[in-house]
């Protein structure tokens, strides 16, 4: 027994080191998000142009929920892909939200002079729907099914890889689709 | 452009970053009690203990965008504003448990700095006792052990009692230079 | 030019190193003494190698050489010149670079100090830190090579990480950690040199207690340092955030700390000699676990360097190292059975056992509470945070068990004790613990774990005096001279112990420093304007004005605050935030005023950027910290104290042999010659 020491001790070592090698591969920076599948949180906020939208308004449409901020970086490579998204789909079947993170409206319409894009933009001051979101930096973007379920929620910025399939599937399945009735 | 006038150009943007939320959320001081959602006047006492409360729930979160810090401790903006929820909601009559359930509804169980008690969490509350108990019992099989084995040894040993073995060997050498 | 020396000395210092390694094992297997001097002396020259490379990067750093790699990226000609000579250790390359140095320094040391030495273990244990040597200067030959050519040179560099830029202690902190990390390289090869040899007795213990202590000393201060570094720059009040490169610091110093105790009951009664040779080896993989897990990105860590392949290679070695020692440990098991025997329960040998088993189950439940976000992600692919909620829960009753096991340990005898002994040694301190808690009781202390803190400090502090006291009286009775000289004689001739009892009371301090700052801490954060003033504690706090200032390396914002105490001005205090160009995030630079009482800690949180009207300060009062400083710095004199030579070769007097063991006798007796 006290021969086969020799093997059997270091044989303990094993699994540890296999816990190392495996925890060097994993993703440290993001987050899974609760929120996936479940419910949306309800919001009502006040748009850049002076009007409100409530989350509520929107069921039956898709909603892209992007938070961005004009010091974001990688906001700014994703921004045309928002804009394609925009353009190619019906205000009916999808909108496109963008919210405000940690920045002053000022920054944000002068990011948006700079660089396009039309969709609505809300404004989140407090960050309260931002934390009801949990959302812990910028770019993020929510996927909100048209029955008002998180979808899918991506860290970082989005491209049109992501949102075309994403988008096309939520709206195939929306209600009113597969019912076959009018919009 | 040089160096200089890039990072100085730099440096303006970054005290913009930070300081522009900071101008657009208002001109006036942080009131150091917090006025409760419903616009109920607090007294004195009641705000300091909801501070208090709030102030032990914000070390038990942690910092989202910080590495490794909680709430309490952050400088981050996404963190103050954690912790003015905080506040609101325990002032609106939450308790501890459901504000801390709401941020792990919303960010995971990893928003709370000590996991808590349920499932395999339990290994890493248990293991400290776990180690002592199983670490105890052996020492004291051990010594037990030990123990019993002495008398034997000692009737065995022909040299004066008592003397640790260091300092035998210490006397030994002496006695043997003279 | 810099570069080309560079590289060729490190790859020079790998050449020696792998002679050094072959040499050693094989000279010490075929018991060749032209082997061993081959393998001496090419650890003199690895060291040599080293040296070359390492006063060639801090030449590099120093004149601003961006042609080196290392130096382009973290020098910057805007850098203070002593933060540029820091920044060695400032990135990861740098890193290793110095602790390479430092690991041929220890080999060289060794292979120099037991030159004349006959010994079978001096060619294995060469030969072991050859093949460590083999492992970290092939890195820097590799993939963590600091001596890259850039070409075309820039003319100016990134600069250090912010935040290494912000305190000197940034240039004892790193240094520290790394002459205790490295320098427990020499017992851990002298384990394996006692494996590899056969030679399973007390050689190897006794000839590696001072290269164990001072590491260990090392460490302590390294540890200490941090702390004090965290406090003084991070801003956010605290010093230890059981971060996981914190706590992997602490874990090797726990087992290294359980190893010196351990080997002393090793020393006196043979025992114990495959949980020391475990116990080491525990140390060294943990020392390695540590700089594997700031280079590897396993656990975020606000320490952590650049990730890579490093990780791996890392990896591979620590897989390496656990291995073959755990197969040396079964080859060898046969020798490393002996029968334990204990005269009483009750004596000093239970109580460094009982020592050892608190310390390894301390490091037990660090280790797992910092791996354990790991292993859940592992099981089920959830994401947990193990803080420090969790940690100060475990670590209180922990090391509460420690302090109290400090005070019984050392004053109970070798071997056997007494009833009537025991209530003679352990009256006076009782009392004196049972007067401690009573006192922080009036003074308005109520927590329970601090009160029994208290408690169990005044238990301590009293035996340890005691065992001064006692020391002092035997001398004065045996010598015959006063108590002075007698407290001199007994420091010098039994340096051993009495700097370990140094030690301890050094650690009381700081554990007593820990209970009072964690109780009676207060904070307030206020928005001032100028003019307006906060209270808190004794102190009241004005804020006068904040200014920004261009730095040749930053931009700063300053804001100054004027402190009164009692009615009367005592100061100002003026916390800061940097802006460094290639950060986004600034840093908040805060102002602490010390007294031996308390520390009053001031951080700018915010302000009116447009006129500067207005700022947020949050400001804690922190009492008994400067103590912490205070106690790190007696736990390392004891340290000193403790490998100081002895007089005589090493050999107690006579009278000391007489004093041990008339304590550890049950009643006076006479020992007959």
């Amino acid at each position: 027994m006290r021969k086969h020491l020799a093997w059997i001790l270091p044989l303990l070592a094993l699994p540890v080191l296999w816990l190392l090698l495996w925890g060097m591969g994993t993703d440290k920076y993001t987050l899974p998000s609760p929120l996936e599948g479940a419910e949306a949180p309800t919001f009502h906020l006040e748009t850049m142009d002076g009007d409100s939208v409530d989350l509520a308004d929107l069921r039956g449409k898709a909603v892209l929920l992007n938070f961005w901020a004009s010091w974001c970086i990688p906001c700014r490579q994703e921004h045309d892909v928002l804009k394609l998204t925009e353009a190619t789909y019906d205000r009916e079947d999808a909108v496109v939200l963008g919210v405000v993170y940690q920045d002053t409206e000022e920054n944000a319409r002068r990011f948006l002079a700079q660089l396009g894009g039309d969709w609505t933009q809300l404004l989140d001051p407090t960050q309260r729907t931002a934390i009801d979101f949990g959302v812990y930096g910028v770019p993020e973007t929510f996927f909100i099914a048209p029955d008002g379920q998180i979808a899918r929620k991506k860290v970082g910025p989005v491209t049109w890889d992501l949102v075309k399939p994403t988008l096309d599937s939520l709206i195939a399945a929306a209600p009113s689709r597969t019912a076959g009735g009018a919009p | 452009m040089s160096r200089g006038t890039r990072w100085r150009r730099a440096a303006a943007l970054c005290l913009l970053a930070v300081a522009a939320p900071a101008v657009a959320s208002g001109q006036e001081p942080v009131p150091t009690t917090a006025a409760p959602s419903t616009g109920e006047a607090l007294t004195d006492r009641e705000a300091e203990r909801l501070d208090a409360e709030a102030a032990r729930l914000a070390e038990e979160l942690r910092c989202p965008v910080c590495r490794n810090q909680s709430v309490s401790e952050s400088n981050a903006e996404l963190s103050r504003e954690m912790q003015a929820l905080v506040r609101e909601r325990l002032a609106a009559g939450e308790t501890p448990e459901q504000v801390k359930a709401y941020f792990v509804s919303r960010y995971g169980e990893w928003i709370l700095l000590e996991p808590e008690r349920r499932g395999i969490n339990w290994i890493v509350w248990l293991a400290p006792f776990g180690a002592l108990i199983v670490g105890g019992g052996f020492a004291v099989w051990l010594l037990r052990r030990w123990t019993r084995a002495a008398p034997a040894a000692a009737a065995a040993s022909p040299q004066a009692p008592g003397l640790s073995e260091e300092n035998e060997r210490w006397l030994r050498d002496a006695l043997r230079e003279g | 030019m810099a570069s080309l020396i560079g590289s060729t000395s490190v790859i020079v210092a790998l050449l020696a190193a792998i002679v050094t390694a072959a040499a050693g094992i094989v000279g010490g297997f075929r018991r060749d003494e032209k082997l061993g001097a081959v393998a001496r002396w090419s650890s003199y020259l690895s060291f040599f190698a080293m040296t070359v490379a390492f006063v060639t990067m801090e030449w590099a750093l120093l004149s601003h050489d961006f042609s080196v790699e290392y130096v382009a990226r973290v020098g910057s000609r805007e850098t203070p010149l002593y933060y540029s000579a820091i920044s060695l250790w400032s990135s990861l390359d740098g890193s290793i670079l110095f602790w390479g140095w430092i690991l041929s320094a220890y080999a060289a040391l060794v292979a120099f100090v037991r030159r004349d030495s006959v010994s079978r273990l001096t060619p294995f244990a060469t030969g072991v830190m050859g093949v460590v040597g083999i492992f970290f200067f092939g890195l820097l030959v590799g993939p963590a090579n600091p001596f890259g050519v850039v070409y075309p040179v820039p003319a100016n560099g990134p600069g250090p990480n912010p935040l290494l830029q912000n305190h000197p202690l940034m240039g004892l902190h790193p240094p520290m950690l790394y002459f205790g990390y490295v320098g427990l390289t020499v017992p851990f090869a002298f384990a394996i040199a006692a494996l590899l040899s056969g030679k399973l007795d007390e050689e190897w213990v006794r000839t590696t207690r001072r290269w164990t202590v001072a590491p260990w000393a090392f460490l302590s201060v390294g540890i200490i340092a941090g702390a004090w570094w965290s406090y003084e720059v991070l801003g956010w009040g605290g010093y230890w955030a059981w971060d996981p490169v914190e706590n992997a610091s602490f874990l090797p110093w726990l087992t290294a700390t359980a190893f010196l105790h351990s080997v002393m009951v090793q020393e006196r009664r043979g025992m114990l000699k495959t949980w020391n040779l475990t116990l080491i080896i525990a140390t060294f993989l943990l020392v390695l676990f540590g700089t594997f897990l700031t280079r590897s990105g396993v656990l975020e860590s606000v320490h952590a360097f650049t990730e890579g392949s490093i990780g791996m290679l890392f990896l591979a070695f620590i897989a390496f190292i656990s291995i073959v020692s755990l197969a040396l440990i079964g080859w060898r098991s046969d020798r490393l059975h002996a029968p334990g025997q204990i005269d009483g329960i009750v004596s000093r040998e239970s109580a460094f056992i009982l020592n050892n088993l608190v310390l390894v189950a301390f490091t037990f439940t660090v280790l797992l509470g910092t791996t354990f976000p790991l292993i859940v992600e592992a099981l089920n692919q959830n994401r947990v945070s193990v803080g420090p909620p969790y940690f100060n829960k475990v670590s209180v009753p922990l090391g509460l068990l420690l302090l109290f096991l400090m005070g019984v340990g050392p004053a109970l005898p070798w071997r056997r004790t007494s009833p009537e002994k025991l209530r003679r040694t352990f009256l006076v301190p009782v009392l004196a613990g049972i007067a401690s808690f009573a006192v922080v009781f009036a003074l308005g202390m109520r927590a329970f774990w601090p009160l029994l803190t208290i408690g169990f400090a005044g238990f301590v502090m009293a035996t340890i005096f005691e065992e001064f006291r006692k020391g002092v009286r035997a001398r004065r009775r045996i010598a015959g001279v006063s108590g002075p000289v007698a407290f001199w004689q007994i420091l010098t001739r039994n340096n051993r112990r009495y700097g370990g009892y140094v030690v301890h009371a050094g650690i009381v301090v700081i554990i007593v420093a820990l209970a009072i700052s964690g109780t009676w801490r207060s904070e307030r954060e206020v928005t001032l304007n100028r003019g307006e003033h906060m209270v808190l504690g004794d102190y009241v706090v004005q804020f006068d004005d904040v200014w920004g200032q261009e730095e040749d390396h930053r931009f700063v914002v300053g804001s100054r605050f004027t402190v009164f105490r009692q009615g009367k001005e005592i100061g100002t205090l003026e916390p800061r935030m940097n802006y460094y160009p290639n950060s986004q995030q600034p840093i908040a630079t805060p102002a602490v005023r010390s007294s031996l009482k308390e520390d009053l800690y001031l951080t700018l949180m915010a302000f009116d950027q447009e006129q500067g009207r207005h700022a947020t300060v949050r400001a804690i009062v922190n009492p008994a910290v400067p103590w912490l400083w205070i106690g790190g710095m007696i736990v390392a004199l004891g340290g000193i104290l403790a490998v100081a030579p002895q007089r005589k070769g090493g050999r107690p007097a006579l009278a000391t042999v007489f004093e041990e063991e008339a304590e550890a006798r049950p009643e006076p007796t006479r020992v007959a010659v």
